[in-house]
C-alpha cells in the first residue's frame, strides 16, 4: 500500500513537474511567437519599404528616360528643320515643335555654335549661320531664309523667330520737319517690305505699344532713330547707315544700349543685314558673320583652284585674258576676309567686278567664273 | 515529429524548386529579350546608316561648290567638271595636310560627309575628260575621303548624273559613289 502510495505521490511530483514543464514551454514558445510575430512585421516593413524604393527609383528612372528621348526626338527634328534650311534660300517657313525652350551660344573666340533644348545637351551646328535670340520659349517656330551670295554663293543665312517676338522698324512718316529725307523713309519701307508677312513686324515710332512682346527688335536707320527724337525710353535699339551704293550692298550698324553705343559693327549684303536685325546683341552678330566669313574663304579657295585649272585647260586666249583678270584682281585679294568697314566696301567693290567679268565671259562664249 | 520534419523538408524542396525555375524562365526570358533589342538595334542602325549614305548622296549633287550653273540657273544633277577638279584638289591637299586653313576647309566638309568616301567617276564617253592623258586610264575623282579603313562595315550607293565639262563644252555621264564606312555592332 505504502508502495502505491508512494507510486502515486511520485506520479503527482511528476505531472507537477511536467505541467511546469508545459506551462515553461508554452511561455517560451509565447515568447519565440511573438519575436517571431514581430520579426515578421519589420521583415514586412522592411522588404516593403526597398521595394517602395525599387519601383519609385523605377519610375523616376522611366520619367528620366521618356523626358530625355522626347527632348533628343524634338532636337533630331528642330536640327533636321535647321539643316534643311540651309539648302534653299529666300523661303519662308512655319514649324511646330514640342513645346520647349532653345538656348543658342556661338562663341567669338572658337567659332562654335550650338543649341540646347531646356536640360539637354547641346548640339553642334558646324556649318549653320543661323541669327535668333539668345533664348526661346516656343511651340512654334517662325523660320526664314537668305543666300549669302559674294558673287559666288557662299552659304545660306537663317533667321529664327518667334510669334512673341516682333520687329519694329522706327519710322517717323508724320512729322516731315524732322525727317525731310525720303530715301531714309524708303529704306524703312523696304526692310519692312522684305520681311516676310507672317513675321510679327511694325513700322512706328510708339516704342512702348509693344512691351508686351517677349522679344523686340527696334530697327532705325540713319537720321530717324529714336535717339533724335529722344523717344527711345531707354529701350535698346539698331540703327542702319547705309553705304554710298545703296541698302543692300553695305553699311554699318550700331547697336545701343541704354541710349549709349554698344558696338558698330559693318555688314555687307542684304543677307548680312537682315543678319543684323535678328541678332540680339552684336556679340552675337559678328560671331555669326566670322562663321560666315571663314564659309566664305573656303569657297573662295575653290573657285580660285577651278579658275587656275580652267586657264592650264581652255585655249581661248580673250578666256583665258579674263579668268587672269577676275583671279588677280578679285578672287585672290579677297582672300582671308574680315569683317570691317574698309573690307566690305572692297568685298562690294569684288563683287561688282565679278559679276561683270562674268558677263563677259557668258558672252564669249567662255567658261563662267562661277 | 518525423513526419512533420519529412512534410517541411519536401516544402522547402519544393519552395527551393519553383524559385530555381522562376530564376531560370527569368534568365531565359531576359537574354532572349536582350537578343531580341539587340537585333531590332543592329536592324534601326543598318537603317540609319544606309539612310546617311543616301542622304549625302542626295546632298552632294545640290551643293554649289560642284553644281552647273548656267546664266545663274542651277541644273539638276548635274556637276561642272571643274568644280569637282578643284574640291579633289582641295581635299587630298587638306585632309592630312599641316595647314591650318586647309586643315579647316577639311573639317567644314567633313561636317557635311562625315565617315564617308565620295568618288565622281565618268563613265561615258571614254575620251578625254574621264581619262588620263598621262595613263589613258579613268579618272576617278575622290572629293572627299574621311580615310576611315578601320571600320568594317560600309556602305555603298551610286547615284547617275551628268558632268559637264566647260573647257570643251561637253557633257558626259558618270556616277557619284558614295561609300558610307562603319563600325559593326558586336
Amino acid at each position: 500500500m505504502s508502495g502505491i502510495i508512494r507510486t502515486h505521490n511520485h506520479s503527482k511530483s511528476e505531472s507537477k513537474h511536467s505541467l511546469r514543464h508545459t506551462i515553461l514551454t508554452n511561455h517560451r514558445r509565447n515568447i519565440r511567437g511573438v519575436i517571431d510575430v514581430q520579426f515578421n512585421w519589420i521583415f514586412v516593413l522592411v522588404a516593403g519599404f526597398v521595394i517602395f524604393l525599387f519601383i519609385i527609383s523605377i519610375i523616376f528612372s522611366q520619367k528620366h528616360a521618356a523626358d530625355r528621348q522626347s527632348s533628343i526626338s524634338a532636337m533630331n527634328q528642330i536640327t533636321t528643320i535647321l539643316k534643311s534650311k540651309q539648302q534653299t534660300s529666300d523661303v519662308y517657313s512655319e514649324t511646330i515643335i514640342p513645346s520647349t525652350t532653345m538656348t543658342f551660344t556661338c562663341d567669338e573666340d572658337t567659332g562654335i555654335f550650338n543649341y540646347k533644348i531646356s536640360d539637354s545637351e547641346r548640339t553642334d551646328l558646324p556649318t549653320a549661320i543661323l541669327f535668333a535670340p539668345a533664348e526661346l520659349s516656343t511651340n512654334k517656330l517662325l523660320i526664314w531664309s537668305q543666300a549669302f551670295n559674294t558673287g559666288f554663293p557662299v552659304s545660306v543665312f537663317t533667321y529664327l523667330t518667334t510669334s512673341d517676338s516682333v520687329i519694329i522698324i522706327y519710322y517717323n512718316s508724320q512729322d516731315t520737319s524732322t525727317n525731310p529725307d525720303p530715301q531714309i523713309q524708303g529704306y524703312a519701307s523696304t526692310i519692312f517690305d522684305d520681311l516676310p508677312s507672317n513675321i510679327t513686324k511694325t513700322m512706328s515710332t510708339k516704342l512702348h505699344d509693344y512691351d508686351g512682346y517677349k522679344h523686340e527688335k527696334i530697327v532705325c536707320i540713319e537720321g530717324d532713330c529714336p535717339s533724335q527724337n529722344g523717344a527711345s525710353g531707354g529701350k535698346d535699339y539698331m540703327m542702319i547707315t547705309p553705304g554710298d551704293n545703296g541698302l543692300y550692298n553695305y553699311g554699318n550698324v550700331t547697336f545701343y544700349k541704354n541710349g549709349h553705343i554698344d558696338e558698330k559693327l559693318p555688314y555687307f549684303t542684304k543677307a548680312g543685314l537682315y543678319g543684323a536685325i535678328f541678332s540680339y546683341s552684336p556679340q552675337y552678330y559678328n560671331c555669326q558673320m566670322s562663321r560666315a566669313l571663314k564659309q566664305f574663304e573656303f569657297k573662295r579657295s575653290l573657285v580660285e583652284k577651278r579658275l587656275n585649272l580652267l586657264y592650264t585647260d581652255i585655249d581661248n586666249n580673250d578666256c583665258k585674258t579674263t579668268i587672269r583678270v577676275a583671279l588677280d584682281r578679285a578672287v585672290i585679294p579677297m582672300s582671308n576676309a574680315t569683317l570691317n568697314s574698309d573690307n566690305v566696301t572692297f568685298m562690294d567693290d569684288t563683287m561688282k567686278n565679278l559679276d561683270s567679268w562674268n558677263t563677259d565671259l557668258t558672252l564669249s562664249s567662255c567658261p563662267k567664273i562661277y | 515529429m518525423n513526419k512533420k520534419t519529412n512534410r517541411g523538408q519536401i516544402q522547402l524542396g519544393e519552395t527551393t524548386a519553383v524559385v530555381i525555375i522562376v530564376i531560370i524562365i527569368l534568365v531565359i526570358g531576359i537574354v532572349f529579350w536582350s537578343k531580341v533589342s539587340a537585333s531590332n538595334i543592329k536592324d534601326v542602325q543598318s537603317q540609319s546608316q544606309e539612310l546617311s549614305v543616301i542622304e549625302i548622296a542626295n546632298i552632294v549633287p545640290e551643293l554649289p561648290e560642284l553644281k552647273c550653273s548656267e546664266s545663274g540657273v542651277s541644273k539638276v544633277k548635274c556637276l561642272d567638271w571643274y568644280k569637282i577638279r578643284a574640291m579633289g584638289d582641295a581635299m587630298s591637299e587638306n585632309s592630312g595636310g599641316s595647314d591650318t586653313d586647309g586643315r579647316l576647309m577639311y573639317e567644314f566638309y567633313n561636317n557635311y560627309f562625315q565617315n564617308k568616301k565620295i568618288t565622281i567617276v565618268p563613265l561615258y564617253p571614254e575620251d578625254d575628260i574621264g581619262s588620263n592623258s598621262d595613263t589613258g586610264k579613268i579618272w576617278n575623282v575622290t572629293i572627299y575621303d574621311s580615310k576611315a579603313v578601320n571600320k568594317t562595315v560600309t556602305k555603298l550607293i551610286y547615284i547617275p548624273v551628268s558632268i559637264k565639262d566647260y573647257a570643251r563644252k561637253n557633257t558626259y555621264y558618270g556616277l557619284i559613289v558614295v561609300e558610307g564606312y562603319y563600325n559593326e555592332l558586336t
